[in-house]
């Protein structure tokens, strides 16, 4: 943090503690209701207008010390965003859904995300046409570890829609019973800025520049709709294409310092062209749609909320001894994705190149 | 900003805001990094010398092989990792190696680089490295759980190694269960091959009196594909294409 607060300005000083006040009557009014920790988001959230980023996201932490969760900047588009490093409240913890009667505390520093704010790739084309939004697959409307204001209302209720949601999918109504619970993806909040940062959410993968040492590896990152197959992922940077799995499409840039990206969830149907033929290296350039975006897990079969993870990875070296100590590591894109956005809603983005 | 209004900032608990500048702060990219031919030389014993002999089955483009400076690291057979599909890529600096596996969604990767970007102070303070016995040389393996499979990042010579499986098919997914072939893998990394731009510098660093690396012989020449779309009918379609090309 120490690194970012030179050029914030009085007013901008007085505006921060503006809203922090502000945010603090929001988590008491709304704190107040279990008299614990509410859900991080979601209550009410619709899409009925571009609400103020903050109260928009219902931005309330279960402490007295509200995470650093003010937008920086207006861009073109209304864009807004988050800053790097500042999760969901629950998304980094060790507890599960935050539910309002279970004895979970938000002071776990769990999953919390790495203090690493750089810009990994400042030059890189941003991977996806359109309109883009930034944030929790699983901690925001369909994802498993939200649950709906209707669902929290009561425990017997939440119970019941659990089990219900979680019983035999052949079983009558267990899919009205895991949207009452869960809520659906296609939720008009999960498509409105501002963006926030996913890097090191909570997960069982290791990822050395998460504070527990595992977490998200990427960013998630929702196209412009909810629908699947419809919106097209394309090339960071110039590069070889390294890999293409099931629903995995992997580029090596072939500039330095040489990074990897990697986009999962793509359509099969698309990325099975990108196999490179029989001894031969395919080279795209940055901007080239690589394919579209989807729900898409192993086997090319329907696995997860409509879209796109996005990773970029690297070889970090460290001095130690004197000498220098190299690793291969995610790094978090974040900031990288949102400073190529900008650009690309100033009008400066990267030429797309067709299919 | 005001210390005073820092410091008010922190009583109330609020963040401060990022200036969007800052995220323009972008790490530093180090030149090539130099290779430890002393060490290579060292444990390039005639024993791992006879083994890479074996590695004249690498089905790669010469012209890869011999503008890759760095020394290329392979699977050795205790490993299993089938080398049928191999498709080699260089960069001069940067390698990659594609292993698709008989088995289905299975697939070994592979990949050295020399670039490395600089790292902020402390970055890596949760790193848990594991050794690894890699040919009889103990090395500080780093293995990581992915979404699809499994990742090992390892450094030799000075040099940064990866290797990741990925299983992204039913038949595939016992590979990535636990680190276990991951492991196996990273244990008979033991082969190295130099191209003709690496040899060279080993040869001149360790005065051409140790064992002679043995170079990939029966490889392939094959032309560069700028991009493969281009060349199918099919990928012109604007349209989704046909899901009969479903893997
Ligand atoms: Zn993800």
């Amino acid at each position: 943090m120490s690194r970012n607060n030179g050029s914030g300005g009085g007013g901008a000083v007085i505006a921060v503690i503006i809203l922090i006040l502000a945010l603090g009557l929001l988590y008491q009014c709304q704190g107040a209701k279990y008299g614990l920790p509410v859900i991080p988001m979601g209550a009410g959230a619709s899409s009925s207008s571009a609400a103020p980023p903050v109260s928009g996201e219902s931005e309330v932490s279960g402490t007295a010390s509200v995470d650093a969760s003010v937008e920086s900047s207006v861009a073109p588009g209304g864009f807004t965003y988050l800053p790097a490093t500042d999760l969901l409240p629950w998304s980094w913890s060790s507890s599960t859904v935050p539910l309002p009667w279970a004895a979970t505390s938000n002071n776990d520093p769990g999953y919390k995300a790495n203090v690493n704010v750089d810009n990994w790739s400042p030059a890189m084309c941003f991977p996806i046409e359109g309109k883009a939004y930034a944030n929790s697959q699983v901690y925001r409307p369909g994802g498993e570890g939200f649950a709906t204001p209707e669902a929290l209302a009561s425990k017997a209720q939440y119970d019941a829609w659990y089990n219900k949601a979680y019983s035999n999918p052949k079983q009558s109504g267990w899919l009205a019973a895991y949207n009452n619970l869960r809520g659906t993806s296609c939720d008009p909040s999960n498509y409105q800025y501002p963006w926030r940062d996913n890097f090191c959410e909570k997960r069982s993968g290791e990822n050395a520049l998460c504070h527990s040492a595992k977490g998200h590896q990427g960013q998630d990152i929702r196209p412009e709709t909810c629908q699947k197959s419809v919106h097209w992922a394309v090339a960071a940077e110039d590069s070889v294409v390294k890999d293409v799995g099931s629903y995995t499409l992997t580029l090596r840039a072939v500039n330095p310092p040489y990074r990897i990206y990697r986009y999962l969830h793509m359509d099969p149907d698309f990325i099975a062209h990108w196999q490179p033929l029989e001894g031969t290296t395919t080279m795209v350039k940055a901007g080239r749609r690589l394919g579209q975006v989807g729900d898409f897990g192993p086997g090319g079969t329907s696995y997860t909320t409509v879209h796109l993870h996005f990773e970029i990875r690297l070889s970090v070296a460290e001095q130690v001894n004197g000498t220098l100590r190299p690793l291969n590591t995610f790094v978090p894109p974040y900031n990288a994705l949102v400073t190529s956005y900008e650009r690309k809603l100033a009008g400066n983005g990267c030429a797309v190149l067709p299919w | 900003m005001p210390l005073a209004a820092v410091a008010l900032a922190v009583i109330l608990g609020g963040g401060i805001v990022v200036s969007p500048q800052a995220q323009d702060a972008s790490p530093r990219t180090l030149p090539p990094a130099a290779i430890d031919w002393k060490t290579l030389s060292r444990v390039y014993n005639p024993g791992v010398a006879a083994k890479s002999r074996a590695t004249r089955g690498l089905r790669a483009r010469n012209d890869q092989v011999d503008n890759t400076t760095l020394p290329i690291l392979l699977p050795d057979a205790s490993t299993g990792v089938s080398r049928d599909g191999l498709a080699f890529t260089s960069l001069g600096d940067v390698y990659d190696i594609n292993l698709p596996q008989p088995v289905k969604g299975l697939t070994v990767l592979l990949s050295g680089t020399r670039v490395f970007v600089a790292s902020q102070p402390g970055m890596f303070r949760g790193v848990k490295f594991d050794q690894v016995n890699m040919g009889g040389q103990p090395v500080e393996v780093l293995f990581s759980e992915t979404e699809d499979g499994w990742t090992a990042s390892f450094s030799r010579f000075g040099m940064a190694y990866g290797i990741e499986v990925i299983c992204d098919e039913a038949d595939a997914m016992n590979y990535c269960k636990d680190s276990t072939y991951i492991r196996k893998i990273a244990s008979g990394m033991t082969e190295i091959v130099l191209g003709a731009q690496a040899e060279r510098e080993f040869t001149a660093a360790t005065g051409g009196n140790t064992t002679q690396p043995p170079r990939p012989t029966d490889t392939v020449k094959v032309p560069v594909n700028r991009d493969v779309l281009t060349q199918r009918q099919t990928a012109n379609n604007p349209v989704k294409p046909n899901s009969s090309v479903k893997p």
